[in-house]
């Protein structure tokens, strides 16, 4: 009798058919390593591919939004100094008003509109007497430049009450700073951007400034920039593929009152360019997977050839053409998954390698390359296994479908 | 019965077509042992072929009983191959990567009709009844050229089918592997009344059928 056997009609023969695909693999063990290393390879390639990808997006998101925003649209007759990064608006009590925001959001080749209002008061009661701040509001849904320089933060979401010291403040994470007699939470601390505003700056989101206007109007008056649905100025982030140009001939003849002040165009078009190149490196995946598939094919055609008279002598005994389609579906499923497994862990190791060469020389020059967390990398190598499995289906359903047509005689009599 | 009316197989070929069986009539009574005997290349094995549902005629039909075998569909055809027919071929046919007595049992299992154990208790008394109660567990490699044999047509058994084929059985046994094994066709053929249509170029095997039909040419000859 056989061991364990689940005794039940069908589950039997369904773990005979998996054992005989399992020890077809290694029959053949030349043909079968070469098949696992072709797929690992792919696999390996596709899985590194990815995760760099994600890591380097990751990255992107973080280092190049440092860079500041494209550009930025300011009231027109705001004095400017812009002589470094895009990173907040300039103090002024010129407005612009928010009803423009969905518009703007709207306009052909924005990605991304930040609102930013900047109000400077030395009546705050911060500090040593009437020490000079500038209140920087934002909106955390919609901002490219405050958090994404975030170096330290509290463990929780940013929530209303709280406070982002900028660069050269010096309170701890979780204190007290009392603003208009209110106290607001230092949530979290900026790093030093050598642009003044933003070094020194607190920050608050608009539903902060929301419950500490009149507060601020009481102690201030009623200066412009505290007046409800207004902004100092917003920041743009465009998408891949347009340019400055094109934004600000488009947002000229868009809204009146306004001055546009673009960032450099350099790092604009260095992070367009990266863009388009993950995309290349996405395209460049799916080619590697399609000639997978066609691999595995051509594989399984000669493998198929082999087995010509086994699966004719199957078919004789009254192995049905779903059956004969299974058993070599399975095979294959089974060695592209081996395969992909082998090439996610070969992936891994060559990503070490990775981090203790390139990404150690990019810290070192202080551009930070953000990993991937292990959950996802681990989402992403299960997802190339399945992928690698579902392309071995794939690649072996032909072959295996037309040998399934073929009389048993005919697979019998012809020599493997 | 089984009968054949008009069969013939045509294989189309680079070199142009070739007619391997022509238009052969053919009766066996149920429970007859018959011996097809023929030189190589006459066409016995195609014929046998489309007796068992292995090979299609391209003209003629074959019936069993009253079932014309060419005219089920393709899964009514395994279905009949699986319970109907036994086949024991020239060639070693155990899958090498399965146990005897999986081979053994692979018919019943692919019928599904049994549950797994009384699968594998029919396979280990056919087994038992060939002699090779203490390889049940060996793999294919493991045992004698004889006794794969003997595997085989304990295999051909299990699903208790109604015809047995079989192809050159003893062709490369020798002497007393081949005296037991035809010992064992007539049993079947005596205890179970199960058709045997044995091809073979023997003649002195042919000589212990029933019955001895000579085929030269693709034709059955006087």
């Amino acid at each position: 009798m056989v061991t364990g056997a689940i005794d039940m009609p069908g589950s039997h023969i369904r773990f005979l058919l998996g054992t005989l695909a399992l020890q077809n693999l290694g029959r053949r063990k030349a043909r079968t390593l070469l098949l696992l290393a072709a797929v690992a390879v792919c696999t390996g390639a596709v899985f590194t591919g990815a995760v760099l990808m994600r890591s380097i997006e990751t990255s992107m998101a973080v280092g190049f939004t440092r860079l500041g925003a494209d550009m930025m649209i300011i009231p027109a007759g705001t004095l400017t100094n812009i002589t470094a990064a895009l990173l907040t608006a300039e103090p002024t009590d010129l407005t612009l008003d928010t009803s423009m925001l969905p518009r703007l959001e709207r306009l052909k080749g924005v990605r991304k509109a930040a609102p930013q209002l900047i109000f400077r008061t030395d009546a705050s009661g911060y500090g040593r007497g009437r020490e000079l701040i500038d209140l920087i509001a934002f909106d955390p849904d919609r901002d490219i430049t405050v958090q994404p320089w975030l170096d330290q933060h509290l463990d929780r979401p940013l929530r209303p009450g709280d406070v982002i010291m900028g660069g050269r403040r010096e309170e701890p994470l979780g204190s007290e700073v009392l603003l208009f007699g209110r106290p607001l939470t230092v949530y979290g601390k900026l790093g030093k951007t050598a642009v003044g505003t933003h070094e020194r700056g607190l920050f608050i989101t608009f539903a902060t400034l929301d419950e500490l206007r009149d507060t601020i109007r009481q102690i201030c008056g009623s200066k412009a920039p505290l007046e409800p649905d207004k902004l100092s100025g917003v920041l743009l982030e465009l998408a891949p593929g347009s340019t400055t140009q094109q934004v600000r001939f488009a947002a000229l003849a868009n809204f009146s009152g306004i001055k546009i002040v673009a960032g450099e165009s350099m790092l604009t078009s260095i992070r367009q360019g990266l863009a388009a190149l993950l995309n290349g490196v996405l395209g460049l995946m799916v080619i590697m997977f399609v000639s997978t598939a066609l691999m595995v094919s051509v594989l399984f055609s000669a493998i198929i050839t082999e087995r010509r008279r086994e699966l004719g002598l199957l078919k004789a005994i009254g192995a049905g053409r779903g059956q004969i389609i299974g058993v070599l579906l399975i095979e294959a499923a089974l060695a592209t998954a081996l395969g992909g497994l082998i090439g996610c862990v070969l992936g891994v190791l060559l990503m070490r390698i990775y981090e203790h060469s390139l990404v150690y020389y990019l810290d070192r020059m202080g551009i930070p390359f953000v990993w991937l967390n292990t959950t996802t990398t681990g989402l992403i190598a299960l997802a190339c296994i399945v992928l690698a499995s579902l392309i071995g289906v794939a690649g072996a359903l032909y072959p295996a479908w037309r040998t399934s047509r073929q009389e048993p005689y005919d697979l019998i009599r012809s020599e493997g | 019965m089984l009968s054949c009316g008009e069969v013939t197989k045509v294989y189309s070929t680079e070199r142009g077509d070739i007619e391997a069986v022509k238009a052969i009539d053919l009766a066996v009574p149920k429970g007859q042992f018959a011996a097809i005997v023929g030189r190589s290349g006459s066409g016995k094995s195609s014929l046998l072929a489309m007796i068992g549902g292995l090979s299609r005629p391209t003209s003629g039909t074959v019936r069993v009983e009253e079932t014309d075998i060419w005219a089920l569909s393709d899964r009514g055809l395994a279905d009949f191959r699986n319970r109907r027919i036994g086949f024991v071929f020239q060639f070693a046919s155990l899958l090498p990567t399965l146990r005897v007595i999986d081979n053994v049992a692979l018919p019943a299992l692919l019928r599904g009709a049994r549950d797994n154990r009384r699968a594998y208790d029919e396979a280990a008394e056919l087994l038992a009844r060939f002699g090779l109660s203490q390889h049940v567990d060996a793999y294919p490699t493991e045992i004698s050229a004889g006794e794969q044999r003997r595997a085989v047509i304990a295999r051909a058994l299990i699903n208790a089918p109604s015809v047995l084929l079989a192809d050159e059985p003893t062709s490369d046994l020798d002497e007393e592997t081949e005296r037991e094994i035809m010992e064992q066709f007539r049993a079947m053929n005596r205890e179970r009344a199960m058709t045997l249509i044995m091809v073979t170029h023997n003649l002195r095997l042919a000589e212990q059928t029933d019955r001895v039909v000579h085929i030269a040419d693709g034709r059955l000859a006087a």
